[in-house]
């Protein structure tokens, strides 16, 4: 019972307390906030023109705390915890089940590379990295066939279950659905501009004050330093673009004496040997950015040109001999001298 | 008698340090600028500061008094944690840091390593960095 009360505890009065700290801050000037907060299993630093509106901020981040809470699969209190423990959970909120929906949509348009039901096999490479040893070809074979998310049932919009055995794990998908959360909010408030943060996956909001363009560094894969920076404009006020970004440098798998990617390929279930090193995706939609990312990552470089050329999103790839693949209209200036 | 009742305390010692240490790291990540190069970084364990590392000068095995069994890695203008004594090792796991803002944090040792760099209006910042 402690420990509940604790985690209680600090589930609330760490983003008060650092809601104290800067929501009352004018860090940039010009009415413009920053906050930086835990959340998604990762920092997230929000730079919002409230326009007046003082409790956005506040709304914003508690916003991204009720859906870490929500979508952690390592948490036995979240709704995916307990619908890997208990099989069977009714949704208070349509935030889980509409994940489901709108990932089922990518899976139907792309293909199902990416699955929320691979918890099974993060579980058993998680265990492996603990245990400094290599899972046996029979264990992951028996956690590949927990892996299909077409298991995931969803009743009366709400009830979700799934098989004895199965577990979600949303970390190709949850920060860029969160995105999505956070971008309808901004819409229905008076908010100018907004640039949110979360290491890999970024929401730009509506129009800087000055009318300048965005500009996003993209980390190196080869050193995690500056690899360039593209600049995206906004034509509207409330314009949108969403940014996720998969790559084999991030939270590496350490097992033993060797690194290994930590994206699975589920094909094989086993860490992915993609020849593509990062990929970064731009378009409206936070989830398509973030599964899209992974997607690509995992296809590597021989299923590029389809992405190149599509037109709902664009793409930044770089490959592992450090070759750039970039989409037409996407406006990138690398950092060094980079191979086209 | 399977599951004798202890006194109910509510906070340990260990908790206010790790809560400190979260709400330093939050507040320091909100005073810096996005993210510019960082020219040192700002040791610190249990929220003292133990050392300011120069990002310049090369110090591939550098160990600081007050941290012992850490051993970092200056190189390239960048640092990174290449020795822990806590047995997660998260820490050494993260990837070299060199841009100000940045921070390596090993929560069961309580020890922060924070990038930093004064701003020079020459350098434009970034809205963000991704990946």
């Amino acid at each position: 019972m402690v420990s509940i009360k604790k985690k209680v505890f600090f589930a609330i009065i760490f983003p008060l307390l650092t809601g104290v700290l800067f929501g009352c801050g004018d860090a940039q000037g010009n009415g413009i906030y920053q906050q930086t907060t835990a959340a998604m299993d990762t920092v997230v630093t929000l730079t919002l023109d409230t326009n007046g509106d003082a409790a956005l901020m506040q709304q914003c981040i508690g916003t991204l705390t009720a859906l870490s809470q929500q979508l952690d699969c390592h948490t036995a209190e979240s709704t995916v915890g307990r619908l890997q423990t208990e099989g069977r959970v009714v949704c208070t909120e349509d935030t889980l089940p509409r994940l489901i929906r709108e990932t089922a949509i990518l899976q139907k348009r792309f293909g199902s590379a990416v699955q929320l039901s691979c918890r099974p096999l993060t579980a058993l490479w998680e265990q492996a990295e603990a245990a400094s040893a290599l899972p046996s070809s029979s264990d992951i074979l028996a956690a590949m066939a927990l892996v299909d998310d077409t298991r995931i049932a969803l009743e009366a919009e709400r009830i979700l279950s799934v098989p004895e055995g199965f577990g979600l794990d949303l970390g190709a998908v949850a920060k860029g659905y969160a995105m999505d959360v956070l971008a309808a909010q901004l819409r229905e408030s008076d908010a100018d501009y907004g640039v949110i943060s979360a290491s890999s996956a970024v929401l730009l909001y509506g129009q800087k004050p000055d009318h300048q363009p965005f500009t996003v560094q993209i980390t190196d894969p080869a050193d995690g330093g500056v690899f360039g920076t593209v600049t995206l404009t906004h034509g509207s006020a409330q314009a949108v673009t969403m940014i996720g970004t998969s790559g084999s440098y991030a939270r590496p798998l350490i097992i033993g004496e060797r690194e290994y990617c930590h994206i699975l390929d589920l094909q094989t279930g086993a860490p992915s040997q993609s020849d593509l090193a990062s990929v970064s995706v731009f378009c409206e939609n936070g989830l398509m950015a973030d599964f899209l990312s992974t997607h690509i990552y995992l296809g590597g470089t021989a299923a590029l040109s389809q992405h190149l050329s599509a037109e709902d999103y664009r793409i930044l790839a770089v490959d592992t001999a450090g070759k750039v693949y970039c989409s037409e209209g996407l406006s990138f200036a690398p950092a060094k001298a980079v191979q086209p | 008698m399977k599951n004798a009742q202890k006194p109910m305390v509510f906070f340990k010692g260990t908790d206010v340090v790790i809560l400190a240490i979260l709400l330093l790291c939050s507040v320091l990540a909100g005073w810096l600028p996005l993210r510019s190069k960082g020219t040192q970084a700002v040791i610190a364990m249990g929220g003292i500061t133990l050392a300011v590392v120069d990002l310049e000068q090369e110090q591939p095995a550098l160990q600081i008094a007050g941290a012992e069994g850490f051993v970092f890695c200056v190189a390239d203008g960048a640092i990174s944690v290449t020795e822990a004594p806590c047995e997660a090792k998260i820490c050494c796991k993260s990837h070299r840091i060199d841009a100000a803002g940045q921070s390596i944090v090993c929560l069961p040792c309580q020890l922060t390593v924070l990038v930093t760099e004064a701003h020079t209006d020459s350098i434009p910042l970034p809205d963000a960095v991704i990946g």
